[in-house]
């Protein structure tokens, strides 16, 4: 009896074992940021979204992993929102050099705001 | 001893059954692997539902996924923006735009259509939960062809079975669910397990691993 109560627990040690292995590792840090881009759809104040953004910005450099795609340039919207396009410039340029495969849409936005600076 | 062998014997069948139930019909990926995108493009998900906040949930919950799996995702936020300024607000409209025209704008290599079939809380005598059901499809942003199609679902009461309660207990549960489903907003945590099941490469029949993750161009654990 104890031997069969011994197997059972070896078997369920094992599956348990498979399926933890299941479990990959992330590529990036997230903290909450899903969360965040989903507030602002929900209309929260932009200067709270961009506090707290900001933290996970901050929480992230003492990580090894980097932050995702989209951060940087979600961030830059809530500052260009705030009204401060050449924060918003940056960090687009930070997003475009970490993953160049946004450029074409990038330098679409960085093109107006030039042209805009120009103009004014 | 026999006794106990064949109670060995028993358990590794179970657990053969248990590990072989993973296995399913292999979705056909040689478009995919032809058009080989590195990033990706998701229009504004069209919502089938009647929850107003369906596409924003499902929407700001897919960049995990695709992004885990090896693509550059293009923000929804700026995605979003974009189309406003251009006087396209209705998910619907954006979803008929041209090829050629998203490719002058955001030059993707693939772009993804979400439909959300269900969203929100469904209220039953015995049960209430909040459910999320969507079906995509990737389509090769030059050739037009489509790689890749998909569907998902998830139940915010999948782990809670409460079998062992009478009828009044589950009438009461439905109810607490019910609120509790509104109040705290099950909507989004229901999105990002569908979109996890939907969108992530370790799913089998999901997308292939993209070029940014170390397993690119499989598909599965």
């Amino acid at each position: 009896m104890i031997c069969t109560r011994m197997i059972k627990l070896g078997i369920l040690a094992t599956l348990l074992t498979v399926l933890v292995g299941c479990q990959t590792q992330t590529l990036y840090y997230w903290g909450d940021y899903e969360k965040q881009t989903y507030d602002y759809f929900k209309d929260e104040p932009i200067s709270e979204l961009i506090d707290k953004l900001e933290a996970l910005k901050e929480e992230a450099s003492s990580q090894e992993k980097p932050l995702p795609p989209t951060f940087y340039a979600h961030l830059g919207l809530l500052y260009e929102k705030s009204g401060n396009t050449n924060k918003f410039k940056e960090l687009l340029l930070q997003e475009k050099q970490k993953f160049p495969e946004s450029a074409v849409f990038f330098e679409m936005f960085l093109k107006e705001r030039n042209i805009n600076a120009k103009n004014n | 001893m026999q006794k106990i062998i064949n109670k060995f014997k028993f358990f590794l069948i179970i657990t053969f059954v248990f590990l072989s139930g993973c296995e399913t019909a292999k979705f056909d990926y040689s478009a995919f692997k032809a058009s080989k995108p590195s990033s990706i493009l998701v229009l504004p998900p069209l919502n089938e539902s009647v929850d107003v906040n369906a596409s924003s949930a499902v929407y700001s919950s897919l960049v995990h996924p695709l992004s885990e799996s090896g693509y550059y995702v293009f923000p929804p936020t700026l995605v979003m923006e974009t189309f406003k300024q251009n006087g396209l607000t209705e998910p619907r409209r954006i979803h008929d735009l041209s090829l050629s025209k998203l490719n002058e704008v955001f030059g993707a290599d693939a772009i993804l259509y979400i439909n959300i079939k269900k969203y929100g809380q469904t209220y039953s005598i015995i049960t209430s939960a909040n459910v999320v059901s969507l079906e995509a499809y990737l389509v090769d942003a030059k050739t037009e062809t489509e790689i890749w199609r998909g569907q998902a679902a998830a139940s915010s009461n999948e782990n809670s079975s409460n079998n062992n309660m009478g009828l009044a207990g589950l009438l009461v549960t439905a109810v607490v669910e019910q609120v509790a489903g509104q109040i705290f907003d099950l909507g989004f945590p229901t999105s990002q397990i569908a979109n996890k099941r939907l969108l992530s490469a370790s799913v089998p029949n999901s997308l292939l691993y993209g070029p940014r993750h170390e397993k690119a161009g499989t598909n599965g654990q």
